[in-house]
C-alpha cells in the first residue's frame, strides 16, 4: 500500500508528520529537493570526486 | 522562407548578422542598410578621419567577401520607410524606392541621428553635425580652410573634433550648455580633468551657454555666433554634437512601445514578443544591478552585447543582457575609457596622478566597486572590467596604490564573505547554530508575538512553530560536523577514489508567510551548517520575524555578510535580478507551483542548483474500516487548525475507494485506519 502511493511523503495514521530530522518534500509538480534530514543538508553540499593515481 | 530582416547596417546590424550566423542559425539573414556604402565603424569619424590617418574604406567593418560568405544578404542604399507585420511575427518591409522585403522575424537596428539645434540661421553653410561618413568628409574637406572652429556641445563627438582641429592648429572654441562636460557619461572629477586639459591644449571652452543665432557672413555662410547674454564668437565652422535621438520612427509605426528607444527586454525583445532590436535604438533595462530604471546606451560595446542577446533570441537560444557597459573616447594623446554605471557611486578614488594625465577613477556604491574612468590606463580598465563581469572588487582604501596593479588588488567581496564562512569549521559553524538554538528558546515570547502580530496566527500556533522552526537550528547544528565523503579504489586499481563534498556556494532563499520562522530556519539552518552564505527574501507579507531571526543569528556569531535579509513589496523584479547574478549557486523556494515553474526557469539560466517546496494536493485516504472519530479528528487537526495556509492541508478529503480505481490500484486489504501527510 505505501509502495503504491505516489508521494514524497506519507502519515500512517498520523496527521502532522513534520520533523527537522525527515526529509520533507512532494514528488512531482509538488517539487523538487528535501529539507530536513541528512537530505535537507545534501541540498546545500556539492560532490567533488578527486582520483589519486596510485 | 523569408527568415529574418536586420533593419540598419549599423554595428548592431552587422554584429546581430554575424551572430546568427555563428550560433547557426541557418534561414535565410537579410541585411539593410540606407546608405550606398557597405557597413562601417562610426568612431573613428571624429578623429582619425578627420585628421586624414583614415579613409571610409579603411573603416569597413568586413570585406566585401564576408556577407554573402556567410550568406547574409546585405542590402545597401535602401532605406525602409514602412513595415508591417502579423501577429506571428512575419510581415514586409518596404524601402523609399518601393523595394519590398518579406520577414519571419524582424530585427531593428536603425541608430539614432545626431539631435538638430533649433536656432535661427542652423541651415547656414559651415553648420555641420556629425553621424556619417559622409558628413564627416564634407567636415575634413572644410576644416582645411576653416580658421575658427566652435563647437557646440561638450560631449564626446564635439569634443573628439575639437580636439581634431586644434590638432590641425586651427582656433577652437566649445560652448555648452552643461555645467561640465561629458555630463551624461562621466563623472565630475574626469569632466574637470578634461576642461583643464583642452584648455591647457589651447581650447576655449565655456560652459552654461545659451546659443541665440548662427549669423550670416554676408555670403550664406555662418560668420559669427550670438549667445542669449549677448556676447558673440567668430567662427567660420561650426560643429553641433549635441547628443542624438533614437530612430524609432519604424517600431512606432508597428505599435511598440517607445520611451527614448524602442522598448526592449533583458532578452532584446520588444512588448510585441516577435520583433527584437540593440543598439542605439534601444531602451532596455539596466544590464548591471542597481536603482537604474530604463537606459539607452551609445555606445559600441553596447551596440555588440544587445545585437548577440538578440541574435540568440532569434537563434533560440536566449541568453539576458546582463554586460557591463563601456566605452572609450580620444581626444589629443588622452585616451578616455570608462566601464560601469558610475552615475549610482556614493564614493570614488583617484588613482594615479591626474597633473601627469595618466589615472583612473575607481566608483564604489556601498563599498563595492561599480565603475571606473580611466586616462591613459588601459590596464586598469581592463581590470576594472573583468572584475565587473566577475563580480569582483577592489577595496576602496587600497585602490589608490599604484605600485601594486589593480589586477592583483582585485577580491571576490561577495564570494569573500562566502569563503570564510566555507573555510570555517563544521564544529564551529555546528556551535553558532547551537546557540542561535538556545537564544530563540530564550526569546520565544518576543519571536510567538511578532509572528502573531504579523502573520495572524494564534499565539499559541506561534509558539508551536517556534519548537518546531527552532529544532532545524538543532538538528543541523548536529549534522554540520558531520559533513563526509567516501573514499575507495577504482575497480582497475590504478587509483583511488576519493569523493568530497564542499558547500555550493551562495543561496537565494525565499520563504513564505504561513511560516515565517520554520521556513526561514529549514533553509538557513542546513544553508549554513553546510557553509554556504545566503540571502533570504521572506514573504513580502511578513519581513518581521524573518528580521528578528537575522538580528538573533548575528547575536550567535554568524559573521557579517553571511546572512542577508531583501525585503520587497514586488518580488518578481527583485528575485530575477538575483537569480540572474552569476555568483549566485542555489535557489530554495517554498510557495506555489506556477511561481515555483517561474522561478526554475530563471534559475535554467545560471544553472542552479534548486529546491522548491510547491503547492499541490495533499489526499487524505479514510479506508473502509477506518476509526471515522479518529480520523474526523485527524483531519480537523491538520485542515482547520489555524484557518490558514498550511504547506500541506489536506486538500481532498477522500474516502478511500471500496473498489480500488484504476488510478490507485490500491492493495485488496488496505491498511485499517485514518492516514494523512503532514
Amino acid at each position: 500500500m505505501i509502495d503504491r502511493l505516489d508521494t514524497g511523503m506519507l502519515g500512517l495514521n498520523a496527521g502532522v508528520i513534520s520533523d527537522a530530522a525527515a526529509p520533507f518534500g512532494g514528488v512531482k509538480q509538488s517539487g523538487v529537493g528535501r529539507e530536513g534530514g541528512a537530505e535537507g543538508i545534501a541540498e546545500y553540499l556539492a560532490t567533488k570526486y578527486t582520483l589519486i593515481p596510485r | 522562407m523569408a527568415g529574418t530582416l536586420i533593419i540598419g547596417a549599423s554595428q548592431a546590424g552587422v554584429q546581430l548578422a554575424s551572430s546568427l550566423r555563428e550560433l547557426g542559425y541557418t534561414d535565410p539573414v537579410t541585411l539593410v542598410g540606407a546608405k550606398e556604402h557597405p557597413p562601417y565603424q562610426r568612431p573613428p569619424l571624429s578623429k582619425a578621419l578627420l585628421l586624414g590617418d583614415a579613409t571610409p574604406e579603411s573603416l569597413l567593418f568586413r570585406a566585401p567577401g564576408f556577407y554573402p560568405d556567410q550568406g547574409i544578404d546585405l542590402v545597401t542604399g535602401e532605406r525602409v520607410v514602412t513595415v508591417e507585420k502579423a501577429a506571428d511575427g512575419s510581415g514586409i518591409a518596404t524601402s523609399a524606392s518601393g523595394r519590398r522585403f518579406p520577414f519571419d522575424r524582424l530585427a531593428l537596428t536603425v541608430g539614432a541621428r545626431a539631435r538638430r539645434l533649433p536656432v535661427p540661421g542652423n541651415d547656414l553653410a559651415g553648420v555641420h553635425y556629425l553621424r556619417d561618413s559622409g558628413e564627416a568628409l564634407r567636415l575634413r574637406e572644410q576644416l582645411q580652410q576653416a580658421s575658427d572652429v566652435l563647437v557646440v556641445g561638450g560631449g564626446f563627438i564635439g569634443l573628439e573634433v575639437a580636439a581634431s582641429a586644434r590638432t590641425l592648429g586651427r582656433s577652437v572654441t566649445v560652448v555648452l550648455a552643461d555645467d561640465r562636460l561629458m555630463n551624461r557619461a562621466v563623472q565630475p572629477p574626469i569632466s574637470d580633468f578634461f576642461a583643464e586639459a583642452h584648455r591647457r591644449r589651447g581650447v576655449d571652452v565655456h560652459f552654461g551657454v545659451a546659443l541665440s543665432r548662427f549669423v550670416d557672413d554676408g555670403a550664406g555662410r555662418v560668420g559669427r555666433v550670438e549667445l542669449a547674454d549677448g556676447r558673440t564668437f567668430q567662427a567660420d565652422l561650426v560643429v553641433v554634437g549635441i547628443g542624438a535621438v533614437p530612430r524609432t520612427e519604424l517600431a512606432e509605426q508597428l505599435g511598440l512601445a517607445v520611451d527614448d528607444g524602442v522598448v526592449v527586454d533583458e532578452h532584446g525583445v520588444a512588448p510585441d514578443g516577435t520583433t527584437v532590436a540593440a543598439g542605439d535604438c534601444v531602451s532596455c533595462p539596466s544590464p548591471v544591478p542597481g536603482p537604474f530604471g530604463r537606459m539607452r546606451f551609445e555606445s559600441v560595446s553596447t551596440a555588440v552585447e544587445q545585437a548577440k542577446v538578440a541574435a540568440a533570441t532569434l537563434a533560440g537560444v536566449p541568453v539576458p543582457y546582463r554586460a557591463a557597459p563601456w566605452f572609450w573616447s580620444d581626444q589629443f594623446d588622452l585616451k578616455l575609457q570608462a566601464a560601469g554605471l558610475s552615475a549610482v557611486a556614493d564614493r570614488y578614488v583617484v588613482r594615479g596622478d591626474p597633473a601627469a594625465e595618466k589615472f583612473s577613477v575607481l566608483y564604489y556604491c556601498d563599498g563595492l566597486l561599480v565603475a571606473a574612468e580611466c586616462v591613459n590606463s588601459p590596464a586598469d580598465l581592463m581590470a576594472v572590467r573583468t572584475a565587473l563581469a566577475k563580480g569582483r572588487t577592489v577595496p576602496p582604501e587600497l585602490a589608490d596604490d599604484t605600485s601594486v596593479p589593480l589586477k592583483k588588488l582585485m577580491q571576490d567581496v561577495a564570494v569573500g564573505a562566502a569563503e570564510d564562512w566555507a573555510a570555517t569549521p563544521p564544529r564551529r559553524r555546528g556551535e553558532i547554530l547551537q546557540r542561535a538554538f538556545a537564544l530563540l528558546q530564550e526569546r520565544k515570547d518576543d519571536f510567538a508575538l511578532v509572528m502573531t502580530r504579523e502573520m495572524g496566527k494564534p499565539l499559541a500556533e506561534a509558539y508551536g512553530e517556534i519548537t518546531y522552526g527552532g529544532e532545524f537550528l538543532r538538528w543541523f547544528a548536529e549534522e554540520a560536523p558531520r559533513i563526509s565523503g567516501r573514499y575507495g579504489d577504482n575497480p582497475a586499481g590504478t587509483g583511488r577514489i576519493v569523493v568530497s563534498r564542499r558547500p555550493v556556494g551562495p543561496c537565494y532563499l525565499i520563504t513564505p508567510w504561513n511560516f515565517p520562522l520554520a521556513m526561514a530556519t529549514r533553509k538557513i539552518a542546513p544553508a549554513l551548517a553546510a557553509g554556504c552564505t545566503v540571502v533570504v527574501k521572506p514573504a513580502e507579507l511578513t519581513p518581521l520575524t524573518t528580521l528578528l531571526f537575522t538580528a538573533l543569528l548575528t547575536e550567535a556569531g554568524v559573521p557579517a555578510g553571511v546572512v542577508n535579509v531583501v525585503t520587497t513589496s514586488e518580488p518578481g523584479p527583485l528575485s530575477a535580478r538575483l537569480i540572474g547574478d552569476r555568483r549566485l549557486r542555489k535557489l530554495s523556494f517554498t510557495g506555489s507551483t506556477p511561481v515555483g515553474r517561474r522561478l526554475l526557469a530563471q534559475a535554467a539560466d545560471n544553472v542552479l542548483r534548486t529546491s522548491m517546496e510547491l503547492g499541490g494536493n495533499a489526499p487524505f485516504l479514510v479506508f473502509a474500516d477506518a476509526d471515522l472519530d479518529a480520523a474526523v479528528d485527524g483531519a480537523m487537526a491538520a485542515k482547520f487548525r489555524r484557518r490558514s495556509s498550511r504547506s500541506t492541508p489536506r486538500t481532498r478529503p477522500s474516502p478511500w475507494p471500496t473498489t480500488p480505481s484504476t488510478a490507485w490500484r490500491a492493495t485488496s486489504t488496505p491498511p485499517t485506519s485514518p492516514a494523512g501527510t503532514a
